[in-house]
């Protein structure tokens, strides 16, 4: 590997949308979404993807994604059917019990097959990627693990997230040449206890200051027991627990979500000689990711669009491929195309693994 | 005309310098060119599939084979292309002074929903939802009241018969129309200090009464007024239309705004707590109203309801206590005092 490592060649990731392309594509999903009455919301989704997709590049190649709306719009109502079905099979004492357990057996398949639907209708420079994890891979990596880490009292938490990252990871090629990660159990707790110092130390400091300046006050912002208040205190309330948000919980999220995506790439390899390289800087992330925020709640939403693309601008300006001898290497699978539309079905919106690549 | 670009072979990542050349004899044929002139791919111009045009991706034209020639022409694209639904929609979404009408009715949409489309869905929801299954609900909501706040009544046999005689009285009175097939209402006592004097209504027909209620307002017209209130908001659907409410905007913004990330959706989504808080005043004032017609008819004096109140507020005591720098129970009394008075003492 040391050899290799010397002839690596970086290439900068590329995001060319820009904010008002989007936004006239975002607002005209919107409204045939609504006009349909959420029909086109699943063309809407392919149409968002395509642009975020397309217009990111590595060495002049872009990524695309394949998926038709029809596509998601049965995934969409097989998802919506089975819920309703199970919500209301559920109500049944004895019987709910059971569906529980059919659920939790259910989930690993369902995650298995959302991944491998959204790898194989994902491409890149003409080469399609996949996913062949096992069920029995993703019960132990979402079920099992994640049970034996909340026996220790969450302490051992991070492992089940470096087994789950390893295991998609892992599982993915593009065509038939694999990724491959593993990293030091190290990174993974400095990024854990780097997002919980960030709510312990604000939370202290907001909490201090909220008592010694409002006091009894606070009391009345409670709701009353008859669920009657007034509408001052009621304001009052839902500020404070936005501000609180804004302040702890969303900011301690983006730390550990940057961290962990530096963790990610710069631990991956595709085919044994490429490499990724990310230096997101952590707080730089943070205040992108707050200001989105404000904007997005102050604008009602109007500038959603604008915010994705700041977002998409950013990460791709800190990530880097590490080439090790060609781009033009890459061989597809024949069967990948033809399976995709067999696996329809699996695409599960909501499944999302928050794997970043 | 030869339109520069790319070609990429079939399944492969070989990406070479390439242009297409559209050729008109014996039927439109679209050929791919490398720069020495050698032949990469060609078809009928009929069986290329055009990749739908997005913002300023490259275009993308795949060959049946599977090779792709992808160009950045987007002009010379469309040409080829010709108008197509897909090509429209591009028009649509360019930003020029048109996209300006496209937005108002993207906001006036956004709009009808949050004020119609909501209460339409939820009104949907509400009339499919079975009978049994919000029995089922009640049973489920009334385990984990038991479980985690809750003991079991410490009034006397007598007291429960009284108080539920009264809830008897009540529901006989109920217009017919308003009882939903299987509903069965039932009410049941408990001690729970956490929450003082109360009562509450689950959506099957369940109603709760406190120990200390009872304890607090022992006077029959009392207990009637706030049972009327409990289960103005049964025949309401206050609590289901509630759990409906939030799924439905959650479904609506999850459908409507797209992959908006998980951080963006837990903000649009806190929007349920004010929809619910501003919400719940609206019901409780409409609720109190059911009541007051519900406890006429069952022959109680409905100014029972308005003491209640006034007692909740007393309890608290006037002077430096939050509740007296709160207008919600006097508000209330008044309004009941008002309602009472527009309908004409019985």
């Amino acid at each position: 590997m040391n050899a290799a490592r010397e002839n690596l060649t970086p290439v900068q990731v590329e995001f060319k949308g820009n904010a008002r392309e989007w936004f006239g594509i975002w607002i005209v999903n919107l409204v045939l979404s609504i006009l349909t009455i959420g029909i086109y919301s699943a063309w809407a989704k392919v149409r968002q993807k395509k642009y975020f997709y397309q217009h990111t590049f590595v060495g002049g190649r872009n990524f695309d994604y394949h998926a038709t709306g029809k596509q998601i719009l049965i995934g969409r109502i097989i998802v919506i059917v089975g819920l309703v079905v199970f919500s209301v099979l559920s109500a049944i004492p004895f019987l709910g019990i059971l569906l529980l357990l059919a659920l939790f057996t259910l989930l690993p398949w369902l995650a298995v097959k959302s991944l491998s639907f959204n790898a194989r209708m994902s491409s890149w420079s003409n080469v399609r990627f996949s996913f062949r994890g096992t069920y029995g891979g993703a019960v132990k990596v979402l079920l099992l693990f994640p049970f034996l880490a909340v026996l220790t009292l969450y302490l051992a938490m991070p492992f089940a997230t470096r087994a789950r990252h390893r295991y998609v990871i892992g599982h993915h090629t593009l065509g038939k040449t694999p990724f491959a990660f593993d990293a030091p159990i190290s990174k993974f707790y400095v990024a854990v206890l780097a997002g919980i110092g960030w709510l312990l130390f604000f939370g202290a400091v907001i909490g201090g200051a909220v008592f010694v300046t409002m006091g009894d006050a606070l009391l009345s912002v409670l709701p009353d027991p008859e669920g009657a208040t007034d509408p001052a205190a009621e304001m009052t309330f839902i500020f404070g627990i936005y501000a609180f948000m804004l302040v702890l919980f969303i900011p301690a999220g983006a730390l550990y979500f940057a961290m962990v995506r530096n963790i990610l790439f710069n631990n991956t390899v595709l085919g044994t000689v490429h490499r990724f390289r990310s230096t997101v800087p952590p707080l730089g992330y943070v205040w992108l990711i707050v200001s989105n925020a404000v904007a997005i709640v102050c604008t009602l939403g109007l500038l959603l669009p604008w915010a994705q693309v700041r977002k998409a601008d950013f990460l791709a300006r800190y990530t880097t491929l590490l080439v090790g001898g060609s781009l033009d290497g890459f061989v597809g699978d024949m069967t990948d195309e033809r399976n995709a539309i067999g696996d329809a079905y699996g695409d599960i919106e909501g499944l999302d693994l928050d794997v970043g690549i | 005309m030869a339109v520069p670009g790319w070609f990429l072979a079939a399944r492969t990542s070989r990406r070479v310098e390439a242009r297409a050349v559209l050729s008109t004899t014996g039927g439109d044929h679209l050929g791919v060119l490398d720069a020495g002139g050698n032949a990469l791919a060609s078809a009928p111009l009929a069986q290329v599939a055009f990749g739908a045009r997005v913002g300023s991706a490259p275009r993308r034209l795949t060959f049946p084979d599977g090779s792709v020639f992808e160009t950045d022409s987007h002009d010379a694209v469309a040409l080829l292309e010709g108008d197509t639904p897909a090509s429209r929609l591009h028009g649509w979404e360019a930003f020029r002074p048109r996209l300006i009408g496209v937005v108002a009715v993207g906001v006036a949409g956004v709009w009808a929903l949050w004020r119609y489309g909501l209460d339409i869905m939820v009104a949907g929801a509400v009339a499919l939802t079975p009978a049994p299954l919000l029995g089922a609900m009640d049973a489920g909501t009334v385990q984990a009241l038991d479980r985690l706040v809750a003991d079991p009544s410490e009034l006397s046999t007598e007291e429960r018969a009284r108080i539920t005689g009264i809830f008897d009285d009540l529901v006989a009175a109920l217009p017919p129309d308003s009882i939903r097939a299987g509903q069965d209402y039932s009410l049941g006592f408990r001690s729970i200090p956490m929450v003082g004097p109360n009562a509450f209504a689950m959506p099957g027909g369940s109603v709760i009464m406190t120990d200390a209620f009872v304890e607090a307002f022992p006077d029959s017209d009392m207990i009637a007024g706030v049972l009327g209130h409990e289960i103005g908001h049964v025949v309401d659907q206050h609590g289901l239309k509630q759990v409906y409410k939030s799924l439905s905007l959650y479904i609506l913004v999850a459908l409507m705004a797209g992959d908006t990330g998980p951080v963006l959706e837990d903000i649009l989504l806190e929007g349920n707590l004010l929809l619910s808080l501003s919400f719940s005043r609206e019901k409780e004032l409409e609720a109190d109203a059911f009541g007051v017609d519900l406890m006429r008819e069952a022959g109680y004096d409905p100014m029972g309801l308005a003491r209640v109140f006034a007692g909740l507020g007393a309890m608290s005591g006037g002077g430096s206590d939050w509740r007296s720098t709160h207008p919600a129970s006097r508000e209330r009394v008044q309004r009941i005092e008002d309602l009472i008075a527009a309908q004409g003492r019985p």
